[in-house]
């Protein structure tokens, strides 16, 4: 699972550019509803602090930084073979969060995110986001083999470095879990996300669907995967050339006529004159991560991952990563 | 004053003999191959109704101590009606519970800092987890006689106990049913070896911890 968040994050979910008022009137519904439950769990957190404890409320926090490397092939997730381009990534997220158990098998978190996501090579695509994140689980039964139910919601604002490039992230996701025996976890999910951005371009509304498993391999180690699918928009990229000859009818009458519908701008995210364009696709994802526990507070992950996105007139664009992370809890 | 003294020499008359019986049993505890088994209890439950000497101290309390979200201690044992103390010397919050038929009992989330604790009335053996971190487990032995042990690393463990007819017990969280035998202890100490087949070992194998915090 966080294997899957750390590989297709920066694949497609990519930089946002239009800044929505904060105001409800101008937010659709998805991020209401995600609004409301951060402010829901909000006010059961107040109510726990109201009753007398002999502990303050912010004992427990945990604070939580990863900072990871990258190696992204065709990180502009274009069609065109020769013209991809690759970078190398940084990112360092850290997150503080606090659980409450509020009834007997429900547990409630809530955190604050901040997550900054750097290529030096692509430096207009450099974003940080931050914003609170909230979940609500449900354990049935005591033990290890108990399935868990886990709804968490969160909203982000994400600045980027390209001038529009700014929006509002809402996220829901919904995931049932449980431990088959002493080594083996697996899990189902579903993820919702949508970004509001300043240019539409960059206007996100997706779906995810998908399975992961967890293998204890000894006392330290661990390997986890996710299979997922996507289905919503994606923004992608390409280079003036290429983008010319798909106008012109080079790559076919069906993808020059829904690439003049479609939102696009000169965006130059990848060199002089690339377009970045917005198209309704579907996109199979898996990953793969290595765990290894360095102590009780600190682990290292090496990942990999592959994306394959196909847009509606069956252009694709895939794309492959791998790198490592270093997890520190403090 | 002389009869004062005269009922103290009494009692002190009374209690020497008590005393002065003293035996010890001393236990080593193997596998089948030889290798020392740690953690075995050990237990020297009196047959003699009453017991002689009757049981006056209360238990000595108990402490299971969460810390580098562990148990610290693998097996702990303590003598029925017996106060244990769950203290979170931890960095992190604990969901300890247990679903044995000895005791069910479950301790809400509590924090780094914090420490609860329960009077464990009934004899048995008592597995322990915690519901956030799946591989945390332990055991707390509970036994009806103030006389028992546990094995150290070496596989032995030494009981003392007044001289009488007792029914010996061993127990471990890997064996499938305590072993149990009678003994009797007179004026001298002495020694017994125990042979015993354990299960394999199916602890929850704990990995790398995840980056979200709650049920795993």
């Amino acid at each position: 699972m966080t294997a899957f968040v750390c590989v297709s994050r920066p694949h497609v979910q990519p930089a946002r550019t239009r800044v929505v008022s904060l105001g409800f009137g101008f937010m659709n519904s998805l991020n209401k509803h995600v609004l409301s439950l951060l402010c829901l769990t909000g006010g059961l957190f107040a109510q726990d602090n109201a009753q007398p404890s002999a502990a303050s409320w912010w004992e427990g926090i945990a604070v939580v930084a990863t900072p990871a490397a990258g190696r992204v092939e065709n990180i502009s997730r274009t069609s065109d073979g020769p013209t991809r381009k690759d970078a190398t990534t940084y990112e360092l997220a850290v997150n503080a969060g606090l659980n409450r158990q509020v009834a007997r098998e429900w547990l409630i978190g809530v955190g604050i995110e901040a997550n900054t996501f750097l290529e030096p090579k692509f430096d207009r695509n450099n974003r940080s986001s931050f914003g609170p994140r909230a979940s609500l689980q449900r354990k049935f039964g005591l033990g290890p083999l108990a399935p868990i139910l886990q709804v968490d919601v969160g909203y982000f604002h994400q600045a980027t470095r390209y001038g529009s490039a700014r929006g509002e992230t809402a996220e829901a996701g919904l995931r049932v879990g449980k431990r088959l025996n002493s080594f083996l976890k697996v899990g189902a999910f579903g993820r919702w996300l949508e970004h509001a951005a300043r240019g539409a371009v960059f206007d996100l509304t997706q779906r995810t669907a998908g399975l992961d498993a967890t293998w204890d391999l000894a006392d330290r180690w661990s390997l986890s995967g996710s299979v997922s699918w996507l289905d919503g928009h994606v923004v992608t990229h390409a280079a003036p050339a290429v983008w010319a000859k798909a106008l012109a009818g080079d790559l076919g009458p069906a993808v020059a006529a829904y690439y003049k519908t479609v939102p696009r701008e000169v965006t130059e995210l990848y060199g002089p004159g690339w377009f970045s364009y917005n198209t309704e696709a579907r996109a199979d994802l898996w990953s793969l991560a290595l765990a290894y526990r360095v102590s009780e507070s600190v682990a290292v992950e090496a990942h990999a991952g592959s994306t394959l996105v196909v847009n509606e007139v069956d252009v694709r664009y895939p794309v492959k990563s791998w790198g490592i992370s270093l997890s520190s809890r403090f | 004053m002389r009869s004062l003294s005269f009922f103290a020499g009494c009692i002190l008359g009374l209690a020497a003999p008590l005393t002065s019986v003293a035996a010890s049993l001393s236990v080593t505890v193997k596998g089948t191959k030889g290798e020392p088994v740690p953690d075995a209890v050990v237990s020297l439950v009196p047959l003699d109704a009453p017991p002689t000497p009757p049981f006056v101290s209360p238990p000595v309390p108990g402490e299971i101590v969460q810390e580098k979200q562990e148990f610290a201690s693998y097996v702990t044992v303590v003598q029925a009606g017996a106060r244990v103390v769950f203290p979170n010397r931890d960095s992190v919050q604990h969901h300890v519970y247990s679903l044995s038929k000895a005791k069910k009992f479950e301790l809400p989330l509590y924090n780094p800092g914090q420490a609860k604790s329960i009077v464990f009335d009934v004899s048995g053996s008592v597995t322990l987890g915690c519901n956030i971190h799946d591989w945390m487990v332990a055991y707390l032995v509970v036994v009806p006689t103030p006389y028992y042990a546990k094995t150290v690393a070496g596989g032995t463990a030494t009981v003392s106990a007044p001289a009488g007819r007792y029914r010996l017990e061993l127990q471990h969280p890997r064996l499938t049913a305590p072993i149990v035998s009678e003994i009797a202890l007179g004026s001298e100490d002495i020694a017994r070896e125990f042979s015993i087949a354990l299960k394999p070992d199916r602890r929850i194998r704990r990995g790398p911890d995840g980056k979200a915090a709650g049920y795993r």
